[in-house]
């Protein structure tokens, strides 16, 4: 064994002493600041994330359209940024301006045959990303013409296939809540409309959140500020307990397993659920009892057989000794049932040895002293007692 | 002495690796943009088949398709019919509302519940789109009426083209509901007892041939027959009273029906049939209209030995899938309109 300070020479002191004053400067004068400004900062822009530079709870994009009387949103983009959202269509002239909201399948059959605008996306947060779609091949075409021929199409507003529609002169607005995502928005230029100005507006219901992950950043900064302050300022030697080294103590033999005393408190238990043959309450404790099965109590019977002095009775107590006595006086000990002799040597506190000897120890002795003890329960002996304790 | 200095340089690196997570840390969270990623748009599974139409958007068209035939009903005249009525329905509201003007009053079994008790609402992504809705029974206890809608093209409304009243006590088939929508089927359906197109060809011949059909094991007995044989052997016996002819022949006009496909794999199928009723007296004698309807519609016509009536029937027919055995097999007839159309003295 030795000491970790043990040979230190006056010079080491000194050095040692300036280097732990040197150390702790700069953890108290440096690296604290750093941190604690850090921690200000951190905090100072959760408070500005949740203020000023809150993100916005509308939304507004917007696209200006030209060369096209139809423009569709593909699907998906009327929820792109929240379930709700309110489409503004904006002419510009004086026609008829509609938008409806409709599945994707609908408006591209009435779209067939026509060219079209196709809102895809945002490409940043302002603006609305669109690509020219050209007219459809022919077939629709021929695929209405092959319908009743004599009935002329419906006008757009009129459409059964719409969602909801709304029109307006020159511009119009319609709002949709919680499409699905296979729904789009269709708008409607009118005859000779091609050029118009379409704006989405979401309101987010839920906004993104920047300032919680800031003010525990900052928090952590803070604990960390407060450390390097406090404890890692310190030398080593004040913050840390005197640590003795020594060569590492093989694992004492006596010491128990894990495996052995989960066993041992196995068997100690397994016993006080067999069925009692007699009602009678046992001493688990008692002077020299065993944690198994069997359990030898000690009746404290003084001088009985003179009969002078009162017995003092333990009534809740069996002698067991006294029976173990009365039934097999000549080999008491090997007469009875070891049970499970090597766990009890695992949580006996008493080996096995020493129990015996002191049974034949403690037989012999009642054996001499009275051979006439009384083997009856713990109440009967209560009884006597109580008796001669009246008569006296 | 050595291990104090392990020690501190531990330490030291330590604090300079943690000082510099801080620092990284802030600088990402400082460098994301104030509102956020910029969404992106999810490319939806285009295999998923949405109904065509909500229940909302089929009472929606209803109620306009009803309000356009009470407005017609009310001017007792077929004008601006045609904007939401067709096909059949459309010959026959035009009738009863001739008849109507020359009686008074629009007859009785014309009238269509408002209330809706199961609408099939197809899936299907092209055109012709067909709606299938079953109204309430009316006010007067009458039964149920099937009503068939059609788009024929995304440019047009949906139309009413087609309206069964269902027989007392008919079992239809059980459909897909509307949220997920039923697909329609084709007049080529297979793995039936019959494509929906021979069946209806059966069912004309049925009509035409009665129990001398061959087909007549194939489907069972229904109301529609049961009526229209006790209306012949009536009129049978008065024409015999007077040494005259009759004949009613049935014929199936091309590409006429509407098909969906039910739950258990059969078909419920809608088809016009047309019929034309041919009477000659005999004996010189004139032959007349045999009901108020043909009466109504001939008017004042010059009645003469010979009168051809002529009506359309639509049918409604659930066709089994193949493999059954017994009643299970059997084409029934769930629901019919019979209405003349015209009436002429040849």
């Amino acid at each position: 064994m030795r000491l970790t300070k043990r040979n230190r020479t006056p010079e080491n002191a000194q050095e040692e002493a300036l280097r732990a004053k040197r150390h702790a400067m700069i953890m108290r004068g440096v690296v604290t600041p750093i941190f604690g400004l850090l921690a200000v900062a951190a905090i100072a822009l959760g408070l500005l994330n949740a203020t000023v530079w809150q993100p916005s709870r509308t939304i507004t994009a917007d696209a200006k359209v030209t060369g096209t009387r139809y423009i569709v949103t593909d699907p998906d983009v009327l929820g792109l940024v929240d379930d709700r959202v309110t489409i503004t269509a904006d002419g510009g002239g004086s026609g008829t301006v509609c938008v409806a909201i409709a599945s994707s399948k609908d408006a591209t059959g009435w779209l067939a045959g026509h060219p079209y605008t196709r809102l895809t996306g945002l490409s940043d947060w302002t603006t609305l990303s669109t690509e020219r779609a050209s007219a459809g091949s022919g077939q629709s075409d021929a695929q209405s013409d092959s319908g009743d021929a004599g009935d002329a199409d419906v006008a757009f507003a009129d459409s059964d296939m719409w969602r909801s529609v709304q029109c307006g002169d020159g511009s119009t607005e319609i709002k949709a809540t919680s499409s699905a995502v296979t729904d789009v928005a269709l708008v409607d230029l009118g005859e000779g409309g091609d050029s118009a100005d379409v704006s989405f507006t979401w309101t987010r219901k839920t906004l993104p959140d920047y300032s919680t992950p800031m003010y525990f950043l900052g928090g952590l900064l803070v604990v960390l500020a407060i450390l390097t302050a406090s404890v890692f300022a310190m030398p080593p030697h004040k913050r840390r307990k005197r640590v003795v080294e020594s060569d590492p103590i093989p694992a004492r033999e006596e010491e128990v397993s894990i495996a052995e005393a989960f066993t041992g408190s196995l068997n100690a238990i397994k016993p006080s659920f067999t069925p009692k043959s007699s009602g009678r309450p046992r001493r688990r404790h008692a002077v020299g009892s065993d944690t198994s099965s069997s359990i030898p109590v000690i009746r404290i019977e003084g001088e009985s057989e003179t009969g002078t002095q009162p017995v003092v009775v333990d009534p809740s107590s069996r002698n067991l000794v006294a029976d173990a006595g009365a039934n097999a006086t000549p080999a008491p000990t090997t007469s009875e049932p070891q049970p499970e002799p090597v766990d009890d040597s695992a949580t006996s506190v008493i080996s096995q040895d020493e129990l015996q000897a002191y049974f034949a120890r403690l037989a012999r002795e009642v054996g001499e002293e009275s051979t006439s003890g009384d083997g009856d329960g713990g109440n009967g002996g209560n009884d006597n007692g109580n008796d001669d304790k009246g008569k006296e | 002495m050595r291990n104090t200095r392990n020690m501190m340089t531990r330490f030291g690196r330590t604090a300079t690796k943690a000082l510099a997570i801080a620092l990284s840390a802030g600088l990402l969270v400082s460098l994301a943009a104030c509102e956020g990623q910029v969404p992106k748009v999810a490319s939806p599974d285009s295999s998923t088949h949405a109904p065509d139409l909500t229940v909302k958007q089929e009472e929606r068209i209803r109620t306009k398709i009803l309000d356009t035939l009470a407005a017609s009903d009310k001017a007792v005249s077929a004008d601006g019919l045609a904007a939401r009525v067709t096909g059949p329905e459309l010959e026959i509201r035009t009738s009863q509302l001739a008849v109507a003007k020359a009686t008074g009053s629009l007859d009785k079994l014309a009238t269509i519940p408002r209330g809706m008790t199961q609408t099939v609402i197809p899936t299907d992504d092209g055109w012709p789109r067909t709606v299938y809705t079953i109204t309430t029974t009316t006010e007067d206890q009458q039964s149920k009426r099937l009503l068939v809608f059609t788009q024929d093209s995304p440019r047009q409304n949906y139309k009413l083209w087609g309206l069964a009243r269902l027989f007392q006590g008919a079992e239809l088939p059980k459909f897909e509901v509307p949220k997920l929508g039923t697909e329609m089927g084709t007049a080529n359906d297979a793995k039936l007892v019959a494509t929906p197109a021979k069946a209806v060809e059966m069912y004309a011949d049925l009509l035409n041939k009665d129990a001398q059909s061959e087909y007549n094991a194939k489907f069972k007995d229904d109301l529609l027959r049961q009526e229209l044989r006790t209306l012949d052997q009536t009129v049978q016996q008065g024409m015999e009273a007077n040494k005259g002819t009759q004949q009613q022949t049935f014929t199936v006009p091309k590409d006429q029906l509407k098909v969906m496909r039910s739950t258990d794999g059969g078909d419920l199928v809608v088809a016009r049939i047309d019929s034309v009723w041919t009477r000659q007296a005999g004996e010189g004698r004139e032959s007349l209209p045999a009901n108020n309807n043909e009466k109504a519609l001939f008017g004042n016509g010059k009645a003469t030995s010979t009168m051809k009536v002529t009506y359309v029937n639509v049918i409604a027919l659930y066709i089994p899938p193949a493999g059954g055995s017994g009643d299970a097999a059997k084409i029934t007839a769930v629901g019919a309109e019979r209405y003349a159309v015209k009436v002429e003295a040849l």
